[in-house]
């Protein structure tokens, strides 16, 4: 008990030093503000993914199908205004229209119907791996961005990237959902214990589509502001976000809330995240590598979280 | 054998030992010794950590704190089977009989790899086992699935005979039992007893285990309160220091019968629940305390949960002061006026992670009061909304809104399940066994906040196996066998004995359990 009480709120913040201190040492361009501003751009768009990814898995459930969704939007929406001129807004109300249906069908599935979260999400993912293809066809997209959407992606506000300013607003707007409204309580509450809410006379099965349809829309947000930022979309490459954004939910369930998902937690994971990968790049690392290092850090990312919750919370699948 | 007690030494010393769980302490610090070749009653209330104690003398669970020693020595027992090596058997309460194995086959269950059975001859000792618990008539080729109870619990009691046990633990072994059958089990623990077994007997029935024992210890809130010697005590000094002091009196007779010229409340017009439920009427009054007993299983549970739209009904109707309101989700029960404080409620009522203010604004739809215009709500302002409630029902700590309610003890928890229903002023009042699991003095208050519900003129449904709390609390009893409402038990009717022989099925005086032919019930 004393032990996990004195892991828990220094532990992250410990390990996030060390790892500064590490590479830091291992490179002088690190702690550079060119480096650090970087870090802030690299950070943004999976902050957005990995915020909608606290909410269902705060209800226990999990959604695999994040990375192919922002994919999904970042090559259709660079079809539709690239590719076929059309005007953003247009762009961008379809494809976060299109995240939010693509997270209720999750939803229906997982809650109405029963099915397992893992697996929904995994086959939902496919279906839109191919439809992304189906859509591109097997070329590149690399003109015809409207300039002032790129422009707008890669700009700067003071030394902090647009973006990330964005999803510090999209985190904060979640904050206050999950921490200051009815709704969110009875998302953390399903978590907890989801026939005592139902019992309470509280529709769970809607609560917990909502949940996929929130985390479905953000995925969509950030596969389109990746389309302004890249200004270039090819199928099946898009935003490399799975790995990192569970990574950062179950770091955030070992800090400030312990044991519990929170959003604080989420940011704080998704800078830790996106600090190694900047790091390992830098200190030039081979491209393999990375893939691994990714793996190892949502493992102990897993087992932090366990280590801290006692062995209780989180779970989820 | 009080001679033999008094003489003999410690076989098992439980030192200091302690238990807990989430919300509960279960056992506090209990010190005790089993003597050699005593029997030792322990008895408490439900709840007390009686069962709890038992498990960490045979293994089942490991203490958090204190240690136990045999025969002088420190033992850690990592398992049941540790437990059954150092010769400590446990007699489990429920018959835990494999039904299609024979019962020469369940008596001899796991047997084969007992190193303390190491070279004895099976055969021998079963046949003296067999005599031993008195059940030498039956055939021990035949399926243990056709035997009664009765002979089920000695076949029981006969397979820990068989592991030459040093400490036989013996778990409440008359709970199901009839008067006759229960005669038949004293004898064979009585002979056990001469024949010098030492025999750890587990019971809140006190002139039973006043009979049996030589030493008696005594149970309350998780801790050892007393040990008497038997042939020094008497069942009100045991009572006494089990409830330690807290003694309830039942309703005064008159509000029964002015409840009965008040207004209907609650009524249910043939609500059934395929298979679980057959068609059932009843009526509540304003201001009555309805019991609704009967056996784990008779359609209880299922009634209430179809009742407070839980679960659909298949059939029949739902009125709350004569409207119909035949829920199909918890939510129109809730627009009712209906509340249900639903059985186990670390399962179906309590959010751990939740604040304890949470918790208590969990049906409310805005949260709690919202923040002006906006729909916010904020964590002081739901601890300001709560607090009196909160301090009405005398929830500890005082200070416990913000705390998580996982980390509240059981008691406290089914009081923020009661305020929770509480600030929503209910027209009738749907229990499931609401003191289960909780401490004596909680169960006191939770008793008075029922009745102080029924004063108000409210209508109240309580459901629960506890048939001594169901004959204290009610104003009428209806029992219910197999799915449908059995016998109705009216003012003066009403009895411990009478609930438990009406809800067997067996058959009662005429004066105590009235047939099912009341206006206010209608079962088929």
């Amino acid at each position: 008990m004393t032990y996990r009480n004195r892991l828990g709120p220094l532990g992250v913040p410990a390990i996030t030093l060390i790892i500064i201190v590490v590479f830091s040492l291992l490179s002088s361009d690190f702690l550079k503000g060119d480096n650090l501003q970087d870090i802030l751009r690299q950070s943004a768009l999976p902050l957005i993914v990995a915020v909608g990814l606290t909410i269902p898995v705060l209800m226990g459930d999990f959604d695999l199908s994040i990375a192919a969704v922002a994919g999904f939007a970042t090559t259709v929406v660079s079809v539709m205004i690239a590719r076929n001129g059309l005007s953003l807004p247009v762009g961008f109300v379809v494809l976060v229209a299109a995240g939010i249906g693509i997270g209720v069908l999750n939803g229906m599935l997982v809650s109405y119907v029963g099915l397992s979260a893992l697996v929904v999400t995994i086959a939902v993912g496919s279906i839109l791996n191919g439809l992304e293809f189906a859509f591109a066809g097997n070329e590149q997209i690399g003109s015809g961005y409207p300039q002032g959407f790129v422009d707008f992606c890669r700009s700067d506000i003071g030394p902090i990237p647009t973006l990330f300013v964005i999803a510090l607003g999209i985190a904060v707007a979640v904050w206050v959902l999950l921490e200051r409204t009815a709704t969110g309580r009875n998302i953390r509450a399903i978590g907890g214990n989801m026939e005592a809410v139902r019992i309470a006379g509280i529709n769970t099965t809607a609560i917990r589509i909502l949940g996929f349809a929130l985390c479905s829309g953000l995925a969509a947000v950030a596969g389109i502001l990746y389309a302004g930022q890249q200004a270039v979309a090819y199928p099946l490459n898009g935003l490399n976000v799975l790995l990192p954004s569970f990574a950062a939910v179950f770091i955030g369930a070992a800090a400030f809330k312990l044991g519990e998902f929170n959003i604080p937690g989420t940011v704080v994971g998704i800078l830790i995240a996106s600090i190694i990968n900047n790091g390992l790049l830098l200190i030039d690392v081979a491209s393999w590598a990375v893939y691994i290092f990714q793996g190892v850090i949502l493992l102990v990312a897993l087992l932090f979280a366990r280590a801290v919750a006692g062995g209780r919370a989180p779970r989820g699948g | 054998m009080s001679a033999v007690a008094a003489e003999g030494g410690a076989i098992v010393r439980i030192a200091g030992v302690s238990k807990s769980y989430p919300g509960v302490r279960a056992v506090q610090d209990v010190t005790l010794d089993v003597v050699a070749g005593e029997t030792l009653g322990l008895v408490g209330a439900n709840g007390a950590g009686k069962s709890t104690l038992t498990r960490l003398i045979s293994g089942g669970e490991p203490p958090d704190g204190g240690h136990l020693e045999i025969d002088g020595e420190r033992v850690a027992l990592r398992s049941a089977a540790d437990g059954l090596r150092q010769g400590i058997v446990l007699v489990p309460q429920a018959l835990t009989v494999v039904p299609n194995l024979s019962v020469r086959e369940n008596l001899v269950l796991g047997l084969e790899r007992n190193p303390r059975r190491a070279g004895r001859d099976l055969d021998a000792d079963l046949a003296e086992v067999v005599v031993q618990v008195g059940i030498e008539d039956v055939d021990l080729g035949a399926p243990a699935g056709g035997l009664s109870p009765a002979v089920l619990k000695l076949l029981m009691i006969g397979a820990g005979m068989l592991r030459r046990p040093r400490v036989l633990i013996l778990d409440e072994p008359t709970a199901i039992l009839a008067g006759a059958e229960t005669e038949r089990l004293f004898a064979i623990i009585r002979a056990l007893r001469e024949a010098g077994q030492t025999i750890i007997y587990i019971s809140h029935r006190l002139p039973e285990v006043l009979a049996l024992s030589d030493r008696v210890a005594v149970m309350r809130g998780g801790r050892l309160v007393g040990t008497e010697a038997g042939k020094d005590t008497n069942i009100d000094r045991l009572a006494e220091l089990m409830v330690g002091g807290v003694v309830e009196q039942a309703r005064a007779p008159g509000t029964a019968v002015r409840a009965q010229d008040a207004p209907v409340v609650l009524e249910l017009d043939g609500l059934a629940r395929h298979p679980k439920v057959r068609p059932t009427s009843l009526r509540v009054h304003a201001g009555e305390i309805v019991g609704l007993a009967g056996l784990v299983g008779a359609g209880r549970t299922s009634l209430i949960r179809t009742l407070c739209g839980v679960e659909p009904a298949d059939a029949g109707r739902v009125l709350v002061d004569g409207r119909e309101t035949t829920p199909r989700s918890v939510k129109q029960a809730i627009a009712a006026g209906i509340a249900h404080i639903p059985e186990d409620r670390a399962r179906l009522a309590i959010v751990p992670r939740l604040t304890v203010a949470e918790n208590v604004l969990l049906p409310d739809r805005r949260g709690g009061r919202a923040l002006g215009w906006l729909p916010l709500i904020t964590p002081r302002r739901q601890r300001a909304q709560v607090a009196e409630t909160l301090a009405q029902l005398k929830i500890e700590p005082p200070h416990a809104a913000g705390l998580p309610a996982g980390g509240l003890s059981g008691g406290n928890q089914q009081k923020v399940v009661l305020a929770r229903w509480l600030m929503r002023r209910a027209k009738v009042y749907v229990f499931d066994e609401p003191t289960e699991g909780i401490d004596i003095a909680a169960r006191a208050q939770v008793h008075a906040l029922i009745r102080e519900l029924a004063t108000q003129g409210v209508a109240v449904l309580l459901s629960s196996s506890d048939v001594e709390e169901v004959a204290l609390m009610s104003d009428r009893v209806l029992v219910m066998r197999q799915g449908a409402i059995a016998a109705e038990l009216g003012p003066g009717a009403i009895s411990e004995t009478a609930i438990g022989r009406a809800s067997l099925g067996a058959d009662a005086p005429a004066e105590a359990v009235a047939p099912a032919t009341g206006h206010d019930v209608v079962s088929g």
